[in-house]
């Protein structure tokens, strides 16, 4: 019998490419989902998977795993990473898997890994109390060198544990600290903030080095990217692809796929933001199969078996020698503030050469918009695909700003 | 013949592949399918290459889980107002015909559904929305939809009647004109736009007995005399009758006047006569307005204000109003003094800048008026015709229903109301201890009015619709276990509602109560056979359940009840007021309300009375009145009536036995 993939968490997107692989797999979520899978025959085991912690108990998941031939655990979300990390940990029989992946799942411990194998962090400190914040500034001030009447260096904080921008604070001014922090928000970790041009990788990974490399091109984070980057990011690759690797080595990251997100400054210097080993979100896995011709989510999937083959593995990826044809990106749509009652796509953009389609829903009847948290609740994603890369930006942020719902 | 670009094509094409082949994601490929046959739209081949695709997007479950599923339920009556829908709603109400029409042409088979039926159900489509094959989409009324949206629609009507020729459709658009013209409406411009587009479009023979039948409709607007047919244009008829001599000018006012009698329509060519005798020859105005004794009285006695209301007011923006002007003299309404003080005040008034401006979104005319001009002629039509005047694609039967009540029994109060909103573009009702002015009110259940209504709805309906609104959310929260329409009805529309009130319906537990009790206090009550022989003074407000051919719960629905009456065959029908009827409906059970043929004047629906309490939900009746009556009614008709009801609206709730 064949190894079976455990897929943990839900991703329909996920669940189809995986039907269509034909490859066995069985889908571990919470029971929640049970009715859907069944009336949808997705092999499905329901359990209450809570957040990982002491209490956890991974074995009792495997035995329920064994009838179906389990050799493979792949996290879908941010929160089933460790429950993935200790299956593994276990049909690896390597007590570290498990360690490893908490390095994904505390800042704090992430940067300090990044530090001592010798990436370019921020500074940066895990923060109790507002008090603690405070004196984070001002030891930040201190080492910036501010003189009095100057502006305070800008930092970060940010909850140890959550994907996206969930519960991030970018404070600017001593102020911020007053009005933005909450008592709830705490411990979380507090880091200088990083100059350049903001963007991320997703490294497919097997035997512990990077199979396939993809560069995304952040327009606004969170709202529009594309894929590949433009030639100015494109053409670091042999840089990224270091550092890449650098991080890989630094972690003893051996299966999967990472999404490690960098800043580059002018002077080609590479700062480690933050790196995850999930899905990413802005759809980029969609955007990478469509611009490299394959099936990134199924590859996403198989790149964590260990018994892959080389020949697999090469049918699998594209060669990375040829750039692709086009730059295929996307803007995710919120609907802007107040009230609104129905999608109207704008004329000038069924005109546009460059839209391709989207998946705006449709509103069920008027109703009234609040502030976004996160990244959630968008209302769909418009996509574009075009030959220039400076075309597709100055249309992406175009249409991040056009309402597509009145 | 395809212009759209093969990428354009290609990419829809992938698109539908992969529809085709999602499992889990057949909703999001959806979307996605549909935001493409939206680009294609753009163009008019566009049409034409996804009817070819209609086999395999029916096939590939397009119009699967959504309300176009199945085809035999669909109603033809529905399609122009969904059409105009917001995307994706519009598009796949387009994509909805083109696969109907593929059934029609045999290139789809469908189970329940035949090729003879999609024929039909397209002919009446055409029929029932003549005015998207002749418009163009330029008048003012069009401007709150976006260009793309109205652009397919032409594309769409053009590709129908590439394949539906206008021939197989006569006898259907005389029967569309016949009902039209039996509502009297005061919107006339669906009549108008399908006589206009025959006269310019489909030559007539009246040899053939069809043809004959819609050229009397047709030349009541085209040649009603030889010296009209003689005319070039209304300019040109002008001239004419400066020749004429006295004997042949009153030929031509007869003959005119008696084919507007007989019709409704006025033609632009009545509007030039009626305004050159008001000037030349007033004796005249009567004959041209054919007015009756009654009309004739009033006329003599208010000639002066009549001529001035020719000269000045009535224009080719609104002919209509020479007929509702004929109505208003033989209502004698201008001999009632309340209602002469309104009028004239009405007639004085500064129209509010804004109000002035959404009166000239609605003229549909490619002829200019003020804004005074065309209340005064709104105003006119609404007072002649009460039961003529319609919601439109707007949700607002209550308000509807209200004008036309007011219409009937409060003529002063309705025309204050109209020079209230018109001047202070405001309305201000008590209700209970309060007061609800619609300039503070934000909300009613319009969210963009659409402006194919009568002048005096765009100045009344804005308004009506947030006072109704307010009042159903204070009657609401204030009173939970009451049925809300109990208290606003009489608040909102005067205190000749009935403090009585009946509800069948329990909306918090979704449940039918105390059936048995609520059929027997309606025949009790209002049927002259079981309520000692009365007959109704002031109409009644009712609530009843719209369902679709299939018998199936579309929603609630505001009508009035008119009056009871005895077929000559001996059979009782129910006269009412319908504010949304399009003439022809199809109720499902073999209900089909009609607005000619069975005893009805002008303007009403009617039904036999059992089919008529088997749609009903809420009334107002007299409980002083009901006494031992209620014991007299059969037991039989209850069953009747039950049946009915419970196999189909009642379907969709419980039912609580609660006798």
């Amino acid at each position: 019998m064949e190894n079976h993939y455990a897929l943990i968490g839900w991703s329909l997107p996920v669940i189809e490419s995986m039907q269509k692989s034909g490859k066995p797999f069985v889908v571990v979520s919470l029971p929640a989902f049970e009715t859907y899978a069944k009336e949808h025959n997705i092999p499905f085991v329901g359990y209450q998977l809570d957040e990982f912690g002491s209490h956890s108990n991974s074995l009792e998941l495997v035995e329920l795993l064994k009838p179906y031939n389990v050799k493979v655990a792949v996290p879908l979300y941010e929160e089933t990473v460790e429950w993935a990390g200790a299956l593994n940990s276990i049909y690896r029989d390597d007590m570290r898997v498990l360690n490893r992946s908490f390095l994904f799942r505390n800042k704090a411990m992430m940067k300090r890994k990044a530090l001592l194998g010798g990436l370019r962090v921020g500074l940066f400190e895990e923060v109790n109390d507002i008090d603690q914040v405070h004196k984070f500034l001002d030891r930040l001030n201190e080492a910036e060198l501010q003189l009095p009447g100057e502006d305070d260096a800008w930092f970060h904080l940010k909850p140890f544990d959550a994907a996206g921008t969930v519960g991030h604070h970018f404070i600017k001014s001593r102020e911020d600290i007053y009005t933005k922090v909450r008592r709830n928000d705490f411990p979380c970790l507090a880091e200088s903030h990083l100059n350049g041009k903001e963007f991320s990788c997703e490294a497919f990974i097997h035997k512990g080095k990077i199979r396939f490399l993809n560069i995304t091109e952040y327009v606004k984070l969170g709202y529009s990217n594309f894929i590949p980057a433009g030639p100015e990011l494109e053409s670091k690759r042999p840089l990224i692809m270091k550092e890449c690797q650098k991080l890989v080595d630094i972690f003893g990251f051996e299966y999967g796929m990472i999404h490690p997100e960098w800043f580059l400054e002018e002077n080609d210097q590479m700062h480690f933001g933050e790196v995850a080993c999930r899905i990413p979100g802005g759809h980029i896995l969609e955007l990478v199969s469509k611009a490299y011709g394959f099936d990134a989510l199924m590859a996403f999937v198989l790149c964590h078996d260990p018994d892959l083959t080389e020949e697999e593995l090469n049918n699998i990826f594209p060669s990375q020698e040829e750039k692709p044809e086009k730059y295929y990106g996307n803007v995710m749509v919120f609907p802007s503030h107040g009230h609104i009652s129905r999608l109207e796509v704008p004329e000038e953009l069924l005109e546009e050469p460059y839209y391709m389609d989207n998946n705006l829903v449709e509103p069920l009847g008027p109703m009234k918009i609040t502030e976004r948290t996160g990244f959630g609740n968008h209302f769909g994603t418009v996509n574009f695909g075009g030959e220039d890369a400076s075309k597709m930006r100055e249309l992406l942020k175009h249409y991040e700003d056009v309402p597509f719902y009145v | 013949m395809i212009n759209i670009s093969d990428d354009t094509k290609d990419r829809f094409l992938r698109s539908l592949h992969k529809f085709e082949q999602a499992t889990l994601l057949k909703n999001e490929k959806k979307s996605r399918l549909l935001s493409l046959v939206e680009v294609l739209l753009q163009e008019r081949e566009a049409v034409e290459f996804l009817y070819e695709q209609m086999p395999q997007l029916e096939a590939a479950g397009l119009f699967q889980d959504t309300v176009w599923e199945k085809p035999q339920n669909l109603v033809s009556g529905l399609v122009g107002g969904t059409l105009l829908g917001s995307y994706p709603t519009g598009v796949l109400e387009l994509l909805s015909e083109l696969r109907i029409l593929a059934i029609a042409q045999g290139q789809l088979k469908h189970p329940h559904f035949t090729a003879d039926q999609a024929s039909h159900f397209l002919q009446s489509v055409l029929v029932k929305n003549f005015d998207y094959i002749s418009e163009d989409f330029t008048a003012a009324a069009w401007k709150r939809y976006p260009k793309k949206d109205l652009m397919k629609i032409r594309f769409l009507f053009d590709f129908l009647l590439e394949k539906i020729p206008v021939e197989s459709l006569k006898a259907l658009i005389f029967e569309e004109i016949e009902t039209q013209a039996a509502i009297r409406p005061i919107l006339d411009h669906k009549i108008k736009n399908i006589l206009t587009f025959i006269h310019e479009k489909v030559p007539l023979n009246d040899r053939v007995p069809v043809d004959r039948k819609i050229l009397q409709f047709h030349d009541v607007l085209f040649a009603a005399t030889p010296n009209v047919k003689a005319a070039a244009d209304p300019e040109a008829y002008g001239k004419l009758l400066e020749a004429m001599d006295e004997q042949a000018l009153a030929k031509e006012c007869e003959l005119i006047g008696q084919q507007m009698k007989q019709t409704s329509l006025v033609s632009l060519y009545h509007v030039q006569l009626l305004k050159y005798v008001a000037v030349t020859k007033p004796d005249l105005v009567a004959e041209v307005l054919a007015l009756n004794d009654h009309g004739r009285v009033d006329f003599e006695r208010h000639q002066a204000l009549v001529l001035s209301l020719i000269t000045d007011f009535i224009t080719s923006a609104k002919p209509v109003a020479v007929y509702g002007l004929a109505k208003v003299l033989e209502r004698n309404l201008l001999s009632q003094r309340i209602a002469y003080n309104a009028f004239n005040r009405l007639l004085q008034i500064k129209v509010h800048a804004s109000v002035a401006q959404q009166l000239q979104k609605g003229n549909l005319s490619a002829y200019k008026a003020t804004p005074i001009q065309l209340l005064v002629s709104g105003a006119l039509c609404v007072l002649g015709l009460p039961l003529g005047v319609r919601q439109g694609h707007n949700p607002t039967c209550q308000s509807a229903r209200g004008i036309s009540m007011w219409s009937r029994n409060a003529p002063g109060k309705l025309i204050d109301l109209i020079i209230d909103a018109a001047t202070a573009n405001n309305l201000i009702f008590r209700y209970k201890s309060n007061l609800i002015e619609s300039a503070k009110t934000a909300k009613g259940l319009v969210h963009e009015l659409d402006y194919k209504l009568d002048p005096v709805s765009i100045v009344l309906v804005p308004h009506l619709d947030k006072v109704y609104n307010e009042m159903m959310l204070r009657a609401g929260t204030q009173h939970p276990a009451e049925d809300p329409h109990a208290l606003v009805n009489p608040a909102f529309y005067g205190h000749w509602i009935q403090t009585g009130f009946f509800s069948v319906f329990d909306s918090t537990i979704k449940a039918v109560k105390k059936f048995d009790e609520f059929v027997k206090t309606f025949y009790a009550s209002f049927h002259p056979e079981y309520n000692g022989g009365h007959h109704l003074a002031y109409p009644i407000p009712l609530g009843i359940f719209i369902t679709n051919a299939a018998g199936t719960l579309q929603g609630f629905h505001a009508i009035s009840l008119l009056r009871f009456g005895q077929h000559p065959e001996g059979q009782w029908r129910v006269y009412f007021f319908n504010p949304n009827s399009e003439g022809h409906q199809d109720w499902g059970q073999g209900i089909r309300p009609t607005v000619a043929g069975n005893g009805e004047r002008y303007g009403e629906s009617s039904l036999p009375v059992y089919q008529f309490v088997a749609r009903l939900y809420a009334y107002h009746y007299n409980k002083l009145r009901v006494g031992d009556w209620i014991g007299k009614v059969p037991a039989g008709i209850v069953k009747k009536v039950e049946k009915l009801a419970k196999e189909s609206w009642g379907k969709s709730y419980w039912w609580v036995d609660g006798n």
